[in-house]
């Protein structure tokens, strides 16, 4: 199969860049695999280059390039293709819509796949007949605000193909959008097998990895750490990631672990790549997030021998991790729960081991030549169909494409009208998030 | 093939440590090649023989090898050569630095065929919670890292004897240090020293199984009135006639726990005081007014 990936910025860093470039990577093993990032605003990809993948870009931002396209006069118009809803509209525009129309109206592959809402709006409108359409999410559909929501809504029945990363978000996409005849199907993300032998459980030290940023909840663990170390003074804990840009969250932590008196216990590491070497210097690790879209963590750390004690949040972790079995599941939000598991854990030697080598022969499961075949047979089940087996017929496509127009113009009318409010509403105030309510 | 090939071709180094303290490097076999083909072309890196050298991974303490820096009296000083094996099956060469290869204590660049070479995994958990082999030698402690511009280096230190830093604990005025002593005794008249330039500040030390412990006062470190900064090195005198030994934390895989190490500020009349690591790993007490 010809194989051609879109994403927004393969130069950059982040989850969906890495994990385009593992599966590409893998795929690329058996197929012809190509990955077409809309910017390139460096001449490497900082996280390197997938072997065997060719890597193409649509809009150069780099000032030292002869195809530097920052100057280009349609770069300064807004994007009318790529949806307003989502979170990178601001970076998108007249140009790279274009740009990406034409690409895939010449697009010499046998599936395209998109891995982003917005690319996959591009894919649904935009690419020639032909390709089987798939459109990856890479987080859930309930993170969108409501206008891409709708725009997905509107837009995804003319693709073959949406993969979410787990069971759970696959059935928003079934049971709340109307998306008949489109295959959806949940393939979770992969994790290679890491280059260090796994941990041994002898360490006493509890690990957790992410960025500092509310979400993870790193404050319930310090808490939770606090019970831990009352009962066994001799164990301590390392959470590695960056900050974010404000630093206020690092600094909220900072004084907790100063207020719960920890400074010797509780250690924020900074970041680390490769976390690998970082997750083996533990015997636990530790996900007290309130919402994981997947748990990417949590399979590094059990591929590393590690027992994950994790929250039961929405959506990855519960289908990652079997309670009792290769890990924990605990209550969201309850600190003593995450204390307990903790300390059930440390306080049992054998169990520890034993419960890091389930997760260790359990999170194989996730090997990138395992989760790229399943990719792998999805797309070749909807070629296989041919065009005319896939539920999209000519009629079909025809009637939404008119249908589709019909909506820009409604749509068109109503941004119109709700900008101008929001315009009003937020004449004093900064408008907070990104698009979450129109 | 529009393909983008690895960047820049620069060797990736893996680092092993075990818990006796020695460092394993790994190299992929290609590079040592590579390397060898580039040595070859110049005279100066082959031996007298005429024929080509073994393969080496070479240390180079930071500071002493820039080009045009005045000779240093014994080359070897500030270069180690470290002989690398034959490939293993796993395509990978090897080169050990066990702790009988003395090293000065600072920062040691990792060198192959002339170029630095880039970090790879550095495997280091057998450095957690390390205890050091008792021996006549001192402590050596060796920390692969990172350099800034991510070429792997080795932060080395050497100490003979050596105060390693342990857990912290705060009164309401003031901080007491407890630690372990390696080397020597803890005698009587053993004192911890705070200096910053000409003041010194002592205090009673105690300890026994190669453990110390002393409490410092915050209201004596401020006084006289703090105006500037003072940045107060601890040292441990072992005993009254002893020389007195740097306290610093050295014994894991942090090669700068300036960003992670943190600990409670105390505000007393006239100033904060909070302790400290410098770059270096030492403990230190920051006091300003």
């Amino acid at each position: 199969m010809r194989i051609s990936f879109l994403l927004h910025n393969a130069y950059g860093i982040g989850g969906t860049i890495r994990t385009t470039f593992t599966l590409a990577r893998t795929l690329a093993e058996r197929h012809e695999v190509e990955i077409v990032s809309v910017f390139r605003h460096r001449d490497e990809p900082t996280l390197g280059a997938p072997p065997g993948v060719t890597m193409r870009h649509l809009v150069d931002l780099r000032k030292h390039s002869s195809g530097y396209d920052g100057d280009h006069p349609d770069y300064r118009r807004p994007a009318k293709v790529f949806p307003r809803g989502d979170g990178r509209w601001k970076q998108y525009s007249k140009l790279t819509d274009d740009r990406i129309a034409a690409h895939l109206r010449g697009l010499e592959a046998d599936v395209v796949v998109g891995t982003r809402p917005g690319l996959n709006v591009h894919i649904a409108r935009q690419t020639r007949r032909g390709p089987v359409r798939v459109a990856q999410e890479h987080l859930t559909l309930d993170s969108h605000g409501y206008r891409l929501r709708r725009e997905i809504g509107h837009r995804y029945p003319l693709l073959d193909a949406v993969t979410t990363v787990t069971e759970a978000d696959a059935r928003s996409y079934r049971t709340r959008l109307k998306l008949s005849g489109v295959t959806i199907a949940a393939v979770p993300n992969s994790v290679p097998a890491p280059s260090v032998p796994p941990a041994d459980a002898t360490a006493k030290w509890v690990v957790a990895a992410g960025r500092l940023t509310s979400v993870k909840r790193y404050d319930l663990l310090i808490e939770a750490f606090a019970k831990v170390v009352a009962a066994r003074p001799d164990w301590r804990l390392r959470v590695y990631g960056s900050g974010d840009a404000t630093g206020n969250e690092k600094s909220a932590l900072r004084a907790l672990i100063e207020e719960r008196g920890l400074h010797n216990h509780v250690f924020l590491m900074g970041p680390a790549n490769p976390l690998e070497p970082e997750w083996v210097k533990g015997s636990i690790a530790a996900v007290t997030s309130r919402l994981e879209s997947f748990g990417m963590t949590i399979v590094e750390a059990m591929r590393c021998g590690l027992p994950v004690v994790s929250t039961d949040c929405p959506h990855g972790p519960r289908e990652i991790i079997e309670d009792g079995v290769d890990g924990r599941l605990v209550p969201n939000g309850d600190a003593d729960a995450v204390a307990d598991a903790l300390l059930a854990l440390i306080q049992d030697d054998e169990l520890r081991r034993r419960t890091g080598q389930a997760a260790l022969a359990a999170a194989e499961r996730f090997d990138p030549a395992r989760i790229a075949e399943r990719h792998a047979a999805l797309f070749a089940e909807l070629l296989e169909r041919g065009e005319h087996g896939r539920s999209r017929s000519r009629a079909r496509d025809a009637l939404h494409r008119v249908r589709g127009s019909l909506l820009d113009g409604l749509y068109a009318l109503r941004y119109r009208a709700a900008d101008q409010l929001r315009k009003r509403k937020a004449a004093g105030k900064r408008a907070k998030g990104k698009g979450k309510r129109v | 093939m529009s393909g983008i090939e690895p960047a820049g071709g620069t060797p990736r180094v893996d680092c092993l440590a075990d818990a006796a303290g020695a460092i394993v490097f790994t190299v992929p076999a290609t590079d040592v090649a590579a390397a060898d083909a580039a040595a070859g072309t110049d005279p100066a890196d082959t031996d007298r023989a005429g024929s080509a050298p073994a393969p080496v991974l070479e240390l180079r303490r930071r500071g002493r090898s820039a080009p045009g820096a005045p000779a240093d009296g014994d080359e070897r000083d500030g270069t180690v050569r470290l002989p690398l094996s034959a490939a293993g099956a796993d395509g990978r060469a090897r080169a050990e630095l066990p702790l009988s290869v003395p090293l000065a204590e600072g920062h040691w660049d990792v060198y192959l065929g002339g170029r630095g070479v880039a970090a790879g995994f550095r495997d280091l958990r057998a450095l957690l919670d390390r205890v050091p082999p008792a021996g006549a030698d001192g402590v050596a402690a060796r920390v692969p890292c990172p350099a800034a511009d991510g070429r792997l280096a080795v932060r080395v230190w050497h100490r003979f004897p050596h105060a390693e830093a342990g857990d912290l604990a705060f009164g309401p005025a003031g901080c007491t240090v407890e630690g372990a002593l390696y080397g020597a005794p803890l005698g009587p008249g053993a004192v911890a020293e705070a200096r910053a330039g000409d003041r010194v500040y002592r205090t009673a030390a105690e300890g026994r199984d190669g453990t110390f412990r002393f409490t410092l006062d915050y209201r004596e470190l401020a006084a006289p009135p703090v105006t500037e900064e003072r940045m107060y090195a601890l040292w441990l005198r072992p005993a009254a006639d002893a020389e007195p030994v740097r306290i610093s934390r050295v014994l894991d895989d942090v090669w700068d726990r300036r960003g992670s190490f943190a600990y409670p500020a105390r505000r007393g009349e006239g100033y904060r005081a909070v302790p400290c690591y410098t770059n270096g790993n030492d403990l230190c007490v920051r006091v300003t007014g």
